[in-house]
C-alpha cells in the first residue's frame, strides 16, 4: 500500500487529489494527502496535547478518518490543511470533554529535549512554554493556531469555530499575560519609542 | 490607536514567531503512520448506477402522479388524452409524434450515458 502511495506523482495539487477522491473514491490520492499533511497536523496535535505523542497520533488518525468520511462536505472555503486543523481541533475538544481535564504545563518540553536545540534556545523555549502554561484554553488555542500553525486570524476563527473578534481578543490577552512572565526578555529601555 | 502601543517592540510576538518558525521546520517522519491509517480507512458505500437512476426517476413519477391527481392539471391531461384518441391520424400528426418520441429517446439516452 505504501509503495502505491509513494508512486503518486509529486506535482499534484491538493485540489486535484481531492477531486480524485470525490469522483473515484481514490484511496491512493487520499493517501498522498495524508502523507503531505501528517507532519504538520501531528506536530500541531502534539502541542495541543501537551506533548502526549500517543494521544496526538490517535487524534490525528481520527482526524484523517473523519476527513475521508466527510470529504464531500469540503467546500474549498479554506485550505485543505485548515479544514484538517478544524476537524482535529473538534476531535481534540471532544477528547478533552471525555476526560474532563485539560492542564497546560510545559507543553513542548518532550520534543524540545529530543530536537537537539542549543542550550540557549531550549532555555527560551522552556520560558515560552512556561509563560503559555498560564493562559486560558481559549488563549492558548488562539496562540497555537495563529503562530504555531501559521494561520491568519480569519483562518483561526474558522478552525476554532469562534468569532474573529474573539480570536483577536484572545491573542491580545495571551500576549499581555506572556509579556508579564517574559519581562526578562524585554529590551532594557522598556519605555516604548513614542514615550 | 495608541502610538505608544503600535511603535513599541513586541518582544513576545517576535519570540513566538521565531519559536514557531523553528518548530515548523522540524519534520515528523511518517514512520508507518500513513500505512496504518490507510489500513483502517473504512470503505465508502456507494449507490449502484441502477439505483442512482431509479430513485430520482421514481420520485419524479410520484411527484407527477400527485400533481395530476391533486391539482387541476389532471383534467388538462385527461382532455388532451381524449383529444388524441379521437383525432384522425394525419401524416403531420404522425410526424409530430415521431419528432417528440425522438427527442424523448435522445434525452433519456443522454441521461443514461451520464452514469
Amino acid at each position: 500500500m505504501e509503495a502505491q502511495i509513494l508512486k503518486q506523482p509529486p506535482g499534484f495539487a491538493d485540489q486535484d487529489l481531492i477531486t480524485r477522491v470525490l469522483l473515484n473514491d481514490d484511496r491512493n490520492a487520499f493517501g498522498e494527502l495524508v502523507r503531505r499533511h501528517q507532519s504538520q497536523l501531528r506536530a500541531s496535535l502534539r502541542r495541543m496535547t501537551n506533548g502526549n505523542l500517543g494521544l496526538a497520533d490517535d487524534i490525528a488518525q481520527e482526524t484523517f478518518i473523519l476527513a475521508w468520511k466527510n470529504i464531500k462536505s469540503f467546500r474549498y472555503e479554506a485550505r485543505f490543511s485548515t479544514w484538517l486543523y478544524r476537524i482535529a481541533f473538534n476531535a481534540w475538544q471532544s477528547e478533552v470533554r471525555k476526560k474532563h481535564e485539560f492542564q497546560l504545563d510545559d507543553a513542548l518540553m518532550p520534543e524540545l529535549e529530543e530536537s537537539g536545540c542549543q542550550a540557549e534556545s531550549i532555555g527560551v523555549r522552556r520560558d515560552l512554554a512556561q509563560a503559555m502554561a498560564g493562559l486560558t484554553v481559549g488563549e492558548y488555542n488562539a496562540i497555537i493556531q495563529c503562530y504555531y500553525n501559521d494561520l491568519s486570524h480569519d483562518e483561526a476563527a474558522f478552525v476554532l469555530s469562534i468569532p474573529l473578534g474573539t480570536v483577536k481578543t484572545n491573542i491580545l490577552k495571551a500576549k499581555e499575560k506572556m509579556r508579564a512572565k517574559l519581562a526578562a526578555y524585554e529590551p532594557e529601555t522598556g519605555q516604548g519609542v513614542a514615550a | 490607536m495608541n502610538n505608544h502601543l503600535t511603535l513599541q517592540k513586541d518582544t513576545v510576538d517576535e519570540m513566538l514567531k521565531v519559536d514557531a518558525f523553528a518548530l515548523r521546520g522540524e519534520h515528523i517522519d511518517d514512520d508507518g503512520f500513513t500505512l496504518r491509517l490507510m489500513d483502517t480507512l473504512p470503505t465508502r458505500k456507494r449507490l449502484s448506477p441502477v439505483l442512482r437512476f431509479v430513485i430520482p426517476f421514481c420520485f419524479t413519477l410520484l411527484a407527477s402522479v400527485f400533481a395530476v391527481a391533486l391539482t387541476s392539471a389532471g383534467s388538462y391531461f385527461f382532455d388532451a388524452y381524449m383529444d388524441l384518441m379521437t383525432e384522425t391520424m394525419t401524416p403531420s400528426l404522425v410526424g409530430t409524434f415521431v419528432v417528440l418520441c425522438t427527442l424523448y429517446a435522445v434525452s433519456i439516452g443522454g441521461a443514461l450515458s451520464e452514469k
